[in-house]
């Protein structure tokens, strides 16, 4: 009971009261999607009411290398996706607070996905351009405060952990030899080739017994033909064989 | 005399009831193999990208020897019936000549369904798939099949890559390189559809949104079939072959033992 009512005043304190953006680091979001990491792209969990929801500011998104933070100056400046490769970081996703509003009314996923716009990247001239990333990273992102008439940076938060995207392999790589073989192919294999063989040797022996056979009834008839007694083929009599041949 | 007369009757009625489950096995056989080489999931064009359709080929040698069974088999119930030494020789001979296709088919199959692993799906995948650089006609065909047969595996299936939508991701592919990856991390295929063909909620199945995009992989749709077919091609003719063994050597006994 105690605990429940912490709880509620815990929650009522952070739906009225804006947290104090210094504070607060960006993160990856820890909702369950595959492609919250991609090879060109991260989806960032929304700062939901961690801006001063009455002021008009802009809230920017400043991307840079992990390894280019302590070339950034400080307060840092807003710069185009398009001079990235030259500075090292770019600011893009220019809102304002009310995006990131205190009470979330919509129920689907809130995420930032950075690189998501594929179509502004050769627009030099566009200031926000939501490009994808180039390479792998990492990344460390945080949040810019910028007044809109003195385009100053008012506030800024805390970078995020560096994120490094997808590496994709090379499939070439893949390994498809199949292993070792199955039980079932060794044992069709093997009892197919004796049985053959068996066949094989008892089919040579037949031809050979019954040639013999053959042979010797051959020298009988002809032994016969001299004491020209007539020869009777006999058969075995099937019921519908009466006729000798 | 009478009594010796009688067994011949016995073994002369055992080895026609051989050959009669000969005739009906071989019948099984073709019917059996006709239904698949018909390639009723149309997995077809993805063996043939591997330049390894040995499966299809133990079919048609399956069609061919089972249709031989039967008529060679009601060939060695006349000559038993007739005690007929030339015909009893011939369908000897014929026999063992199809009993080694038969052979050759049952190892084909066996063998070969040892290679359906997801790898060999998943890199002929990778490297064909909305492949638009062909290096010759054959290739194009290649790649025309693969990407088609995949298209409809997926959106048919309900299913993604070999192993999941990460297929995509893990690798690079041609793919890949047609399509950025911001805006097909895998592709369209993979996303849940509504009734008209299109994704029910793209962003979500861009971002990987569960529900809105199909996390299994499609590897059992396309191995469970081919293995399905390859086991019942290798182990139908392994057991004709073992029945047929005995008949044949009751044969070549009967047919040692008639006299002229």
């Amino acid at each position: 009971m105690k605990l429940s009512l912490v709880l509620l005043l815990l929650a009522a304190i952070s739906t009225t009261t804006a947290l104090d953006p210094a504070s607060y680091s960006p993160q990856v979001t820890t909702q369950p999607l595959l492609g919250k990491i991609t090879a060109s792209t991260f989806s960032l969990e929304q700062p939901l009411c961690i801006f001063d929801q009455a002021q008009n500011n802009d809230i920017w998104l400043l991307v840079a290398y992990t390894s280019a933070i302590s070339s950034i100056s400080q307060p840092p400046t807003t710069s185009p996706y398009s001079s990235f490769a030259k500075n090292l970081f770019y600011t893009t996703l220019k809102t304002k607070p009310r995006n990131y509003p205190c009470e979330d009314t919509v129920n689907s996923a809130r995420v930032l996905r950075v690189g998501e716009d594929t179509s502004c990247v050769n627009d030099l001239a566009l200031q926000d351009c939501n490009g994808p990333l180039p390479s792998s990273g990492p990344y460390s992102v945080k949040f810019l405060v910028q007044d809109p008439t003195s385009k100053a940076i008012i506030q800024e938060t805390g970078w995020s952990q560096p994120i490094t995207l997808q590496r994709a392999k090379d499939p070439s790589h893949l390994d498809t030899f199949p292993g070792r073989r199955s039980g079932g192919m060794i044992v069709i294999t093997s009892i197919l080739s004796v049985l053959l063989a068996i066949l094989l040797l008892c089919f040579i022996a037949a031809l050979i017994y019954g040639c013999r056979r053959f042979c010797w009834r051959k020298e009988m008839v002809n032994k016969d033909q001299l004491a020209s007694e007539p020869y009777r083929i006999k058969n075995y009599n099937t019921h519908h064989m009466q006729v000798p041949m | 005399m009478a009594k010796e007369d009688e067994g011949v009757r016995i073994f002369q009625g055992i080895l026609i009831f051989g050959n009669v489950v000969i005739a009906l096995c071989g019948l099984a056989l073709t019917a059996e193999c006709i239904y698949f080489v018909s390639d009723q999931h149309g997995l077809y064009p993805l063996l043939e990208a591997t330049d390894n359709d040995d499966i299809f080929a133990a079919a048609w040698i399956g069609i061919f020897t089972g249709f031989c069974f039967f008529v060679l088999a009601l060939l060695g119930i006349m000559g038993i019936m007739k005690s007929n030494r030339k015909i009893l020789l011939a369908y000897l001979i014929l026999m063992f000549i199809v009993y080694c296709f038969e052979m050759a088919s049952a190892i084909t199959a066996a063998t070969h369904r040892d290679f359906f692993i997801p790898n060999l799906f998943l890199k002929q995948m990778l490297q064909l798939y909305q492949n638009l650089n062909p290096e010759n006609n054959d290739h194009a065909w290649k790649i025309n099949g693969v990407s088609k047969t995949w298209d409809r595996l997926m959106l048919l299936n309900h299913c993604c890559g070999v192993n999941g939508p990460s297929d995509w991701q893990a690798y690079t592919s041609s793919f890949r390189s047609v399509n950025n990856d911001a805006d097909f991390p895998w592709p369209r295929q993979c996303c849940r559809m509504n009734d008209l063909g299109q994704p029910v909620n793209l962003g979500a199945c861009k971002l990987g949104v569960p529900g809105y995009y199909w996390n299994t992989g499609c590897y059992d749709e396309i191995a469970g079939p081919l293995m399905r077919h390859a086991w019942g091609v290798a182990w139908f003719g392994f057991a004709i072959l073992c029945w047929t063994f005995w008949v044949l050597l009751g044969t070549m006994f009967y047919w040692s033992r008639i006299e002229y």
